[in-house]
């Protein structure tokens, strides 16, 4: 049962943020960002070796700024498309922290495996304790917090990302703190990917952003509307997933993952059958 | 222990070296059409046809494996294309919905194969982080095949493909059949992936076909010399990644191959011609050329103008930032423009000539700017401040010929020829 509060939790949080960043275009971004966190958690592993403690936060949080700034400087200044340069950084990153998980393994409980699997079978035994009081698994504090924190964002600051979706350059020109809030998103986008990819995985981490905001974004032409139909598609496709990953012993993130995708092609089929319908 | 100790030592050298040249060769044409990230896709995307042909066959054969990762491959860059072309999505969104559904299938059916009895899937694992060192003879012939093509290819519609890259539209009406080629490229390259992917892993595939082409094209200014560096960073961070991974038992190729990979990025971004460090002692140099010019040049004015006779250089004629302040004024000694007299710096005779010099290149611009340009008069000063650092002794010649040996300067003051 907690695991599948664990999932829900998860599939709410990265969509709602996934909606934000999907309509931003930067989706492929999420992906380079939940890979270039990895020497991050290795770092924050060696120094804490535990996984409970905002230490593995700033240190992800760290590396994925370093990456994102990195991108940033190479692409004004390098003459390659902009996705080279993700594709180079972000590698690179992994490929480091691959490297630091190898020469360690020894000292760590951290492999490989659950770097690209993710374990959410096992996130109910992981418990958080505090004063010697056991308060639950803590995945589904560390991911309440994500949803809260992802929420409170959209919710406070609608107007402005709506805005600045639409046009960055007329929001920074009203006076709107586009940096800010463009930082906000790089911090927020590091954090839940980091919450959720102990439980997801790195690669299933990107599903749960860019599926459910795909389905919203051809569902819906307005921001509120991708953000519910994003959520909505999470939860179901996470319900749906759980059940059948439940049902059939299999991998509750790839389930989830692959109900996603069957749902987004669901309803890109469904509006095109509409649309020729309609025109006879 | 010698790396030809090992049974399959020479075909993981081999193999690797042609993987890297591999990358490296078809990465060039993958980044110029801004296909980086499609390889990462492709490797992805690989996953559930691997994973289906192991459940299928039950055991590992590598054509079959690589044969069902190329069909799933394939099919999701039909899907991309799709998507792209019926909806609203673009392309970065397509990549990332196709990439991490086909990803997510591959895990369903991985959990699933991993309850099957019969069926070992350690294999699948070297598939997901890459292990070079369990390549054998099959492998190494496999990846030279599609080097072969690759190279084949090319060499063969080098101008077509040259013409595609430069601007498909101009191709097409150049009677180049861009979409044959472009598919076929796309083929080989999606084999290129797909091969790649048990020795460097899914992750990582994508850094081989990325970071040694974009290595290149930093470096090199014709597609042929883009080409062959890019071969040449792929083939040495394929050879040593891998020869790191073997040595270091525990060390995953994919990541020790695209580490070095990364570290030759580095280095030719920072320290080549064109590096961003070159291009910083590039500006720093000229700053503190411009520097002590101006020392120079305001020693000489006030000598010109009687209030300093004496030709006294003070510390403080120097201008700029606290290192080129320092070094311009090193600059001054070492290059004998001033000399150390009765215990004061003194404008040495050669730094009289280089005033001189200056002076009358600053002189001559502001007589061009105000006769040829018919600037006013008023505001030739500022412009010639820049260009008396610019201007070369051959231009000074032509210059003051052009302008008829002019004796004084817009302002009165006197040329000396």
């Amino acid at each position: 049962m907690s695991i599948l509060i664990i999932v829900f939790l998860a599939a709410i949080s990265c969509s709602l943020l996934g909606a934000l960043v999907f309509l931003r275009r930067e989706a492929m971004l999420v992906d380079a960002i939940s890979h270039a966190v990895l020497p991050g958690i290795v770092v924050a592993f060696l120094i804490v070796s535990s996984l409970s403690s905002p230490f593995f936060m700033v240190f992800a949080f760290l590396f994925a700024f370093l990456a994102v700034m990195i991108m940033k400087f190479l692409a004004t200044r390098i003459r390659v498309s902009k996705e080279s340069v993700i594709g180079i950084v972000f590698t690179a990153f992994f490929a480091i922290g691959v490297l630091m998980i190898s020469r360690v393994a020894g000292n760590v409980h951290l492999d490989q495996d659950a770097v690209i699997y993710g374990s959410v079978e096992f996130a109910g035994f992981n418990r958080l304790e505090l004063f010697g009081v056991d308060l639950g698994p803590r995945a589904i504090w560390s991911l309440g917090v994500a949803v809260l924190l992802n929420f409170g964002f959209v919710t406070l600051f609608y107007k402005e990302l709506k805005t600045m979706i639409f046009d960055e350059k007329f929001a920074v020109s009203i006076g709107m703190p586009v940096r800010f809030l463009n930082f906000m998103i790089l911090f927020l986008v590091t954090l839940t990917a980091v919450v959720a990819f102990e439980v997801m995985g790195s690669i299933m981490v990107l599903g749960l952003f860019a599926l459910p905001a795909a389905g919203g974004y051809l569902l819906s032409r307005s921001l509120m509307g991708v953000l519910v139909y994003a959520v909505l598609m999470g939860l179901v496709g996470s319900l749906l997933g759980f059940w059948w990953a439940f049902a059939g012993d299999l991998s509750i993130g790839g389930a989830v993952i692959t109900v996603l995708g069957g749902i987004f092609v669901m309803i890109w089929g469904l509006l095109r059958f509409m649309l020729w319908f309609r025109k006879g | 222990m010698g790396i030809f100790s090992i049974v399959n030592g020479v075909y993981v050298m081999a193999g690797s070296l042609l993987l890297g040249a591999l990358g490296g060769l078809l990465g060039v044409f993958a980044v110029l059409r801004k296909q980086g990230l499609l390889g990462d896709v492709l490797s992805h995307a690989a996953l559930p046809g691997i994973v289906l042909s192991f459940i299928f066959l039950g055991e590992k054969n590598l054509p079959i494996l690589i044969l069902g990762a190329l069909v799933s491959g394939m099919i999701s860059a039909l899907l991309i294309d799709k998507i792209v072309a019926s909806t609203r999505i673009k392309m970065d969104g397509a990549m990332a919905v196709v990439l991490s559904w086909f990803f997510g299938i591959g895990i369903l059916f991985l959990s699933y194969l991993k309850r099957m009895e019969n069926v070992s899937p350690s294999g699948i694992n070297d598939f997901i982080f890459g292990q070079a060192a369990g390549m054998l003879q099959l492998d190494v012939v496999l990846i030279g095949t599609v080097f072969g093509l690759g190279v084949l290819h090319v060499l063969i519609k080098w101008r077509q493909i040259k013409l595609m890259i430069f601007d498909r539209n101009y191709a097409h009406v150049m009677g180049v059949n861009h979409r044959f080629n472009e598919v076929l490229l796309t083929v080989i390259f999606s084999f290129g992936i797909v091969i790649s992917l048990q020795a460097v892993g899914v992750v990582l595939t994508a850094a081989l076909f990325i970071t040694p082409a974009v290595t290149a094209l930093f470096l090199a200014n014709s597609l042929w010399a883009t080409v062959l560096w890019s071969v040449t960073f792929g083939m040495i961070g394929g050879v040593t990644g891998a020869y790191l991974s073997v040595m270091y038992r525990d060390v995953p190729t994919g990541a020790s191959i695209v580490v070095v990979l990364s570290l030759i990025f580095i280095l030719v971004v920072l320290f080549s011609k064109k590096g961003f460090l070159m291009k910083m002692l590039e500006g720093f140099r000229y700053r503190v050329r411009v520097s002590y010019e101006n020392a120079v040049l305001s020693c000489y004015r006030m000598m010109e103008s009687g209030d300093c006779p004496e030709m006294t250089v003070k510390k403080d004629l120097v201008k700029g930032g606290v290192l080129v302040k320092l070094v311009a004024w090193r600059a001054l000694v070492k290059k004998k423009l001033v000399k150390f007299v009765g215990g004061q710096w003194v404008l040495s005779k050669g730094g009289l000539e280089f005033g001189r010099k200056l002076i009358k290149k600053h002189r001559l611009w502001e007589v061009y700017l105000a006769n040829k340009l018919s600037m006013d008069a008023g505001k030739v000063h500022l412009e010639a401040e820049d260009m008396e650092h610019i201007l070369t002794d051959e231009m000074v010649v032509r210059l003051e010929k052009m302008l008829g040996n002019p004796k004084v300067d817009p302002h009165g003051k006197q040329i000396i020829s």
